[in-house]
């Protein structure tokens, strides 16, 4: 079991999000949960993918280890952004987590369907919404095994 | 009614021809047979055949030559035949024979010129006659052949409408016959032989009467024989009284003779007598004829009345029915195989304003104005219904439309048609009955009409309803989810705010952040339970086989909390099989039982759940001790937002009842409650039983 103590780089994450009050929520909650990490946040679904591809003013952006991706977003939504992302070789291996207030079945199901790793609703009370992030960072940031940043090319 | 044919009694012209047929046959052959009996007796001088007693004169072998071609020309023409060869051979006799008496007669009246005509067959053994006078044909013997040659030649000869030529010469020769005839059987000789001439031989005499009655008879239903072989009154009475007339005057007249010639008595007295006997005998024969044709009158006359009372009675009857069909308010027309029309009654005219026409069959169409139910297609002229009938086929009760210069306006018809038949099944044309539906039928179309426009709202109307209904639950939905965003902000950080800054505020700002959390709370309650509410319809699964005692724990178990705080006891009784949505009827139970639990009094919560079969639903109970609810209030309760405590009595949006009561109806049920205030409460709600839905799938799919 790695800690994070061990690990030389604070964790990437990807927040797609156009709510300010989310993201300082998300800040907040990492902070509380002392996770050693870099927050990078788009306010559009458009922005996103230009993140992730490396586009524009996103040139020198990095790769992310974990997605936090809402739904419902202006310009393209959280769908598209997750159909994109999946349907592309090498991002469809970083982990998308939907991040959303939608408990809306068929939003569930669209998403899981479009290879979404994981779908949380955001609680409405904080402490909840805190011991959420922190159980976040303690699963997919600590538990789960990713391949390496680069695992495609080396093992071509 | 009597029927049988009033001229029974008489016998019929057939069966008197048929008898008189046999005549001229036998009279011919007889002529001919006499005819050779004699030639045969000149060959071999045999007398008896020549002359029948010694003393009479004997036949001429010419005129038995004569009569032997009178035979065969009878035998030929007996009957009426059209043209053949008998009938020719039988002409050329017949001229033959007239030739043979013309050419002797012209002897007598000039000497010489008959050429000895008479002496051409055994000349040498005519010469003198054993009663001393040179064998010669007699004149009257060649007046009676030209006569007969003259019938037979004419036989079927007419001059006028029953003027037979033929008739009257052959009765005239029938009398000359009868006269040499009784010549010989009075002796009187001046009757068969003329001055000083040679008499006519006996056969001679008796083969001509043989053979012009022969004649007279050959064609009995032609001409005079007409009259005597009529199968009417006048007929009977000839065939009675001529023979009798005749028969009785020749035996009178010759029994008379023989007694004046025995000497009986003399010629005044034997006159005397002989007319006295013959009124007496013709008297008898007349009152023996009369009194036969009285009968048969008196059968004719009964007969002919029944038949007048006969005609009397159909002629009633003709006029009830006619009466029956002129006054029927239904249209009759009758028309024959041609298409000709035999009737039309009263309401036929009036319905189709026209009558009768002479118009052919395939412009009746045209003539009368006859159009489909539409009212603007024309009829194809080969349909019309009465042409269909005449063809042999059917129609039934076919709305037809009538429009013509008569009825501009144009009339509905209802037209059924027959085809005629008499009792062989021969066709005898059509009938067509019909009937004027103009009012009916165009009350049916207003009401067609307004029924198609009703169904037209109808669906216009559900459809906009539906639309409004699926606008408004998906408005209830968004505005719901979408509330809830905003609500979340407000919670998170007033609750930041509370963990981060607790230490640094007075009391008054705990208070107020608290109030600020607790109404953000309920208000994410609130929405929740919109939404629950608003999900009922839309998310209603289809309704599955459960166990609704299963259900039952379910929700017992989600409320876990609320009866451990409480110490609430709930029991279970035994629940049937049902048909629901396994989470809507959670739903209900969990919302039931919570009320339940939260509506207590001072005693612990104490809820029994129970369900009973009555009637075609199980109705299931969920009894409670709590503080229970004013009767006036048991309807209100049931709608969304409806709240009968404080809040901070007992919490709550007021739209869990709500909830359930529209499940409960969405499954086919109702749902009320019965309690007292301090009584607890019992809430109650019927589901269909199992056996009654499946029946009524059962009806629905056959």
């Amino acid at each position: 079991m790695s800690n994070t103590a061990e690990r030389p780089e604070p964790i990437e994450i990807l927040l797609v999000e156009d709510s300010l009050g989310d993201i300082r929520l998300m800040r907040e909650a990492l902070r509380d949960a002392r996770v050693s990490n870099r927050l990078h946040v788009v306010e559009n679904g458009s922005d996103a993918m230009d993140f992730l591809r490396c586009r524009g003013r996103f040139s020198g952006a990095s790769r992310p280890d974990l997605i936090l991706l809402d739904l419902n977003l202006p310009r393209k939504d959280g769908r598209e952004v997750l159909a994109e992302i999946k349907a592309d070789e090498d991002l469809r291996l970083i982990p998308v987590i939907i991040l959303t207030t939608s408990a809306s079945e068929a939003d569930i199901l669209t998403s899981y369907d479009l290879h979404a790793n994981c779908y949380l609703v955001k609680p409405v009370d904080i402490d909840r919404f805190f011991d959420l992030v922190r159980s976040l960072h303690g699963f997919w940031l600590t538990v789960v095994k990713y391949p390496a940043k680069d695992a495609r090319s080396l093992a071509a | 009614m009597q029927t049988r044919a009033p001229n029974a009694a008489v016998p019929s012209d057939e069966s008197i021809v048929r008898a008189m047929s046999a005549l001229p046959g036998t009279a011919a052959v007889l002529a001919v047979l006499t005819g050779i009996l004699v030639l045969f007796g000149w060959t071999f001088d045999i007398e008896p055949l020549k002359r029948i007693a010694v003393g009479l004169v004997a036949v001429n072998p010419i005129t038995a030559v004569g009569l032997l071609l009178s035979g065969y020309s009878l035998w030929s023409l007996r009957r009426p035949r059209s043209y053949s060869a008998s009938i020719g051979a039988g002409r050329v006799a017949a001229v033959a024979v007239l030739l043979v008496g013309a050419v002797r007669f012209m002897g007598y009246a000039r000497p010489g010129w008959d050429c000895g005509i008479d002496q051409i067959l055994f000349g040498s053994k005519l010469g003198v006659d054993s009663t001393g006078i040179p064998n010669r044909m007699a004149p009257n013997t060649a007046v009676l052949f030209i006569l007969l040659g003259a019938s037979l030649a004419l036989l079927d000869c007419r001059v006028r409408m029953r003027m037979y030529p033929a008739e009257a010469i052959a009765l005239l020769g029938t009398v000359l016959a009868v006269i040499a005839s009784l010549g010989y059987a009075f002796g009187v000789q001046s009757m068969y032989g003329v001055r000083a001439f040679i008499p006519m031989a006996l056969p001679t005499a008796i083969t001509f009467l043989v053979l012009f009655i022969g004649v007279a008879t050959a064609r009995p239903s032609e001409g005079w024989m007409a009259t005597m072989t009529s199968p009417h009154l006048g007929g009977f009475a000839a065939r009675r009284l001529l023979p009798g007339a005749i028969v009785i005057t020749l035996t009178l007249s010759w029994l008379r003779l023989q007694a004046q010639e025995v000497g009986l008595f003399d010629t005044e007295f034997g006159v005397a007598m002989m007319a006295a006997v013959l009124i007496a005998l013709l008297s008898a024969l007349v009152w023996w004829s009369a009194r036969l044709l009285n009968r048969v009158d008196v059968q004719h006359q009964n007969a002919q009345q029944s038949l007048h009372s006969l005609h009397d009675e159909l002629q009633q009857k003709h006029a009830l029915v006619e009466t029956v069909i002129e006054s029927a308010g239904d249209g009759i027309v009758v028309a024959d195989r041609e298409g000709r029309f035999l009737f039309w009654n009263k309401a036929a005219r009036e319905i189709v304003g026209l009558g009768p026409t002479d118009v052919s069959p395939d412009g009746w169409q045209e003539h009368y104005g006859v159009f489909r139910a539409d009212g603007t297609t024309p009829f194809p002229p080969e349909e019309v219904a009465l042409r269909l009938a005449i063809a042999g086929q059917s129609v039934s009760e076919q709305v037809q439309f009538l429009r013509n210069p008569q009825i501009p306006d144009g009339k509905w018809v209802s037209v059924s048609a027959r085809p005629l038949r008499d009792a062989s099944g021969q066709s005898l044309g059509g009938v067509v009955v019909f009937r004027d539906i103009t009012e009916r039928y165009r009350a049916h179309e207003h009401l067609r009409a307004f029924n198609v426009e009703l169904e037209k709202r109808v669906v216009e109307r559900t459809t906009d309803l539906t639309r409004a209904v699926a606008e408004l639950q998906q408005f209830a939905y968004v505005a719901s989810h979408d509330l809830q965003e905003p609500l979340r902000m407000v919670t998170s950080y007033l609750q930041l705010l509370e963990r981060r800054y607790r230490s640094q505020l007075d009391a008054d700002a705990d208070e107020f952040i608290h109030f600020a959390v607790d109404g953000a709370n309920r208000m994410k309650q609130l929405i929740s339970d919109l939404l629950d509410y608003s999900r009922v319809e839309r998310k209603g699964g289809r309704p599955v086989l459960l166990d609704s005692g299963h259900v039952a724990r379910e929700a017992i178990e989600n409320l876990k909390v609320a009866i451990e705080e409480t110490g609430a006891d709930i029991r279970i009784g035994e629940l049937p099989e049902i048909l629901a949505d396994p989470t809507q009827l959670r739903q209900v139970f969990q919302n039931l039982l919570g009320n339940a639990i939260k509506f207590h009094g001072e005693a612990p919560p104490r809820i029994q759940i129970s369900a009973a079969r009555e009637g075609e639903s199980w109705t299931f109970s969920v009894r409670d001790n709590g503080i229970g609810i004013d009767p006036q209030h048991s309807q209100r309760i049931f709608e969304v937002f409806q709240r009968l405590h404080a809040r901070h009595e007992y919490p709550g949006t007021g739209i869990g009842l709500a909830v359930c009561k529209k499940i409960i109806e969405r499954l086919g049920g109702r749902i009320w409650v019965e309690s007292e205030p301090g009584r607890g409460a019992n809430f109650k709600f019927t589901l269909p039983q199992l056996e009654v839905i499946e029946h009524e799938q059962h009806s629905r799919a056959a």
